[in-house]
């Protein structure tokens, strides 16, 4: 019975690890589509690895966070999405103003500036999600790129522990043809 | 059993050294043909329902999602839980999505359904080369097309074995008296089940065959009508029949032409040629009808039953199918078709002793029967198997582009009518994760309409969102080639934006990233879908042309253990109020339709204002939670 019972065990282990062992890897995609030339990205995620290239300077690691911290200044480099030359754009960030941020300076003020055009300051007083859309003229955006450089008018150090200087946290910007 | 001098004369000694050889030939020819005729057919890729059958995977989570896929009635009343759902569970599990597996299973099971019906005939007319020819008749009918390509026709295939193991258990059961043969033809019998709904005729075709040719056995077919009674009732219960649609049943005046329908596909094909070769093939419709009828009519005046049982067999496994005025499909020919096969082979053995003109006719209508059905054959299986393919090169070039473009909408260019009906249709993008695939604005103008099976319109990207996306590089464009997909977002991207200011859309999808332009600030990121608003939430919609159209609001219902009292929902259009309603918790989704003011009728675009009179937090989610929204038009 016992030489019975382990013939079986063997026997649908084999079959199990047969059946386990056809499984196909995952496809290779690579010949199916064809790509036009790379390009930047005119919209990006901050947490997207994809995109760190285009993180010029001022960003901090986005760890497991959908979001980066910033330094109290940073920049990007973003392609300039089509007719954008001609219509000009706009340029929206979706940042995240923190509570403790505010305690420790009550407002903060950001700013950008593209090719030497600078675009209006915000000033944030209220804690949460918020935005920072302006308005960039044709003539800022022409190009394979654009560098947008931001700056923080008063830098958040959060505690003893952490020294580093920081700016907001930002979930995502975009240019985006007006 | 009638019909003894069918029966061979035994070899001759000299003989006897080859016949071992040729009978391994008899056995081994009709499933051999069988592949050369369909062979296309297990290179063939998925298509059409066989996404919903891959996708089944997507829902299974635990042990009652696994009963819920295996078990649960499809949209069209079917349940089929062997050759559909355990089917590609199984080998999708295993396999993943290389269809050759699914393929070479369906291609087995029916070389042992030749070698079944082979088997059965022999012992149904006692004739080894009668045997050989209904498989062969069977294999080069030309219902068996979309079962030799499409995987999702499995179920006639195995259904066909469960029947013809079944039957052939009868067989012997009829022969022996042994129980256990009895018992076999149960358990095949009950299984079939698992296959597809017509098995339930199963113990019409046992009653007839033991009612005709082996009386003394009728009775114990009696019981096998109690499952079929039982299935057929448990059945309407959990499927009830549906009342309009291409599964709506149609018992009127429609069935004898059904009937007939099926009766030509059976002998000539569906799709005879038109020319004049056509017009030889409705001659050769002709002559082999009258020729058929008259050898079981013939028959049956020496007492014969055999070809009176065949052609029984065509009408009792045709009768489920024939309610079915606005679904005649080829395909539901595959099990009746094994009753003329049958009754074929036994007229072409039977003839063969007879005087030379006979056999030269028997011979040559038999010629001409198949020359017909593998010319068909061997057009449409390639047919089928090309589609599939392009499917798959799209479905993969589709995948690829979202490796590459993980939070971009894929947009499709150039798609035709196969591709949409075969492939886009069925959502076949979901299986490699993929939500966010639209076809260019104006596909349609190259897709057939099937406005019973779907719209078209459902799959396009309407203008505005287009440009939006554009305008945000938020989308990357792909035109359909013979090869693979080859971007052209740039010059999609200018075109759109270079060309007028779209009008609004009459129908905003809260869930499509690229309609979150027509939302306010307020709503949540969209999910799987669809979108939760917070208290309060906005969005434009394009204008109303009448004061006869309302403003239609679809949404998703969450899961809610306890009875919680309805949410009020408040609308406005343009700031002025409409009645407010109530969405009661519970089901799975809410669908409201609201009249529209009359100082709305004629505007460009309105804003549509939304109040909840409550929200909640649903589960671990700390968001405040008004409702989830689907879509808003104006119809």
């Amino acid at each position: 019975m016992a030489i019975e019972t382990t013939r079986r065990q063997i026997l649908i282990s084999t079959l199990v690890l047969s059946a386990t062992a056809c499984r196909r890897a995952e496809p290779d995609l690579a010949g199916y589509t064809e790509e036009e030339p790379p390009h930047l990205s005119s919209t990006i995620r901050a947490n997207d690895p994809q995109i760190v290239p285009q993180l010029l300077s001022g960003w901090y690691p986005a760890e497991q966070n959908p979001w980066r911290w910033t330094a109290r200044t940073f920049a990007v480099a973003l392609w300039p999405p089509p007719g954008s030359a001609a219509r000009g754009a706009i340029l929206r960030v979706r940042l995240a103003v923190p509570e403790v941020l505010l305690a420790q300076l009550k407002s903060t003020t950001l700013s950008a500036s593209i090719r030497g055009v600078q675009l209006a300051p915000e000033t944030y007083r209220q804690p949460g999600m918020a935005f920072y859309n302006r308005d960039v003229p044709a003539s800022a955006v022409s190009g394979d790129s654009v560098r947008v450089d931001f700056a923080v008018e008063k830098p958040f150090r959060p505690n003893v522990a952490d020294s580093r200087e920081l700016g907001v946290i930002v979930h995502n910007l975009s240019l985006e043809t007006k | 059993m009638s019909g003894p001098d069918a029966r061979e004369p035994s070899a001759s000694a000299g003989a006897a050294g080859l016949r071992p050889i040729a009978d391994f030939a008899l056995w081994l020819i009709p499933p051999l043909l069988c592949c050369a005729v369909y062979w296309p057919g297990l290179w063939a890729w998925f298509q059409a329902d066989d996404f919903a059958w891959l996708a089944l995977r997507l829902d299974v989570h635990d042990w009652h999602s696994l009963m819920r896929a295996l078990f649960a009635p499809m949209a069209q009343g079917t349940i089929r839980p062997l050759s559909e759902r355990a089917f590609f569970l199984v080998f999708e599990s295993l396999f993943g999505l290389n269809a050759l597996p699914f393929r070479i299973c369906v291609f087995l099971t029916q070389c042992a359904n030749l070698t079944l019906l082979a088997a059965v005939t022999r012992r149904l007319t006692g004739s080894r080369a009668a045997g050989f020819w209904a498989a062969v008749l069977w294999a080069v009918n030309s219902s068996l097309v979309s079962s030799m390509v499409w995987s999702s026709v499995f179920n006639q295939v195995l259904c066909a074995f469960f029947l013809l193991g079944a039957f052939w258990f009868l067989l012997r059961y009829v022969e022996t008296g042994r129980k256990s043969d009895y018992l076999w033809q149960w358990a095949l019998f009950l299984l079939g089940f698992g296959a597809l709904e017509v098995n339930v005729v199963y113990p019409g075709l046992a009653a007839a065959y033991t009612f005709l040719l082996a009386r003394k056995r009728f009775r114990a077919t009696l019981p096998l009508f109690i499952p079929s009674a039982a299935f057929t009732l448990v059945h309407g219960m959990v499927a009830p029949a549906h009342a309009a649609g291409p599964y709506a049943l149609h018992f009127d005046r429609a069935l004898p032409g059904t009937f007939v329908t099926y009766w030509q596909w059976a002998l000539i094909s569906e799709y005879p040629s038109t020319s004049f070769y056509g017009r030889m093939e409705f001659g050769l419709f002709a002559i082999l009808t009258v020729a058929l009828l008259a050898f079981a009519a013939i028959r049956a005046l020496h007492r014969d039953w055999i070809p009176s049982f065949c052609l029984a067999w065509f009408v009792i496994v045709l009768a489920p199918v024939l309610p079915l005025r606005d679904h005649v499909s080829n395909y539901y020919l595959t099990l009746p078709a094994i009753g003329l096969a049958v009754l074929g082979a036994y007229a072409l053995v039977r003839t063969w002793r007879q005087p030379m003109l006979c056999k030269l006719a028997a011979v040559t209508a038999a010629a001409a029967y198949m020359t017909v059905m593998v010319r068909f054959d061997r057009t449409l299986t390639p047919w089928w198997a090309r589609r599939s393919r392009a499917v798959e090169r799209m479905v993969l070039g589709v995948a690829r582009g979202h490796q590459l473009h993980p939070d971009k909408a894929i947009v499709l260019d150039g798609v035709d009518s196969q591709l949409f009906w075969a492939g886009i249709f069925h959502h076949p993008f979901r299986l490699y994760g993929v939500a966010n695939v639209y076809l260019t604005p104006g596909s349609e103008a190259h897709i057939e309409a099937h406005d019973a099976t779907g719209q078209v319109s459902d799959f396009i990207l309407p203008n505005g969102p287009a440009v939006y996306a554009a305008k945000g590089d938020r989308l990357v464009v792909y035109r359909v080639g013979s090869k693979r997909l080859k971007a052209i977002t740039s010059s999609f991207e200018q075109a759109a934006i270079a060309g007028p200011t779209p009008v609004v859309p009459r129908k905003v999808d809260a869930g499509n990233p690229l309609m979150g332009y027509l939302l306010g600030p307020e709503w949540y990121p969209p999910e799987n879908g669809a979108r939760w608003m917070p208290r309060r939430a906005t969005l434009r919609i394009g204008g109303s042309g009448s004061a006869s159209e309302r403003l239609y609001v679809e949404g998703f219902l969450p899961v809610v253990q306890l009875p919680q009292p309805p949410i009020s929902l408040r609308v406005t259009v343009d700031n002025v109020d409409l009645p407010e309603t109530s969405i009661q918790l519970g089901e799975n989704r809410f669908s409201v339709a609201f009249p529209l003011p009359n100082e709305a009728v004629g505007k460009r675009e309105h804003l549509i204002g939304l109040e909840v009179g409550r929200t909640s937090h649903y589960g671990t989610d700390v968001r405040e939670l008004g409702l989830n929204f689907g879509t808003f038009e104006i119809r």
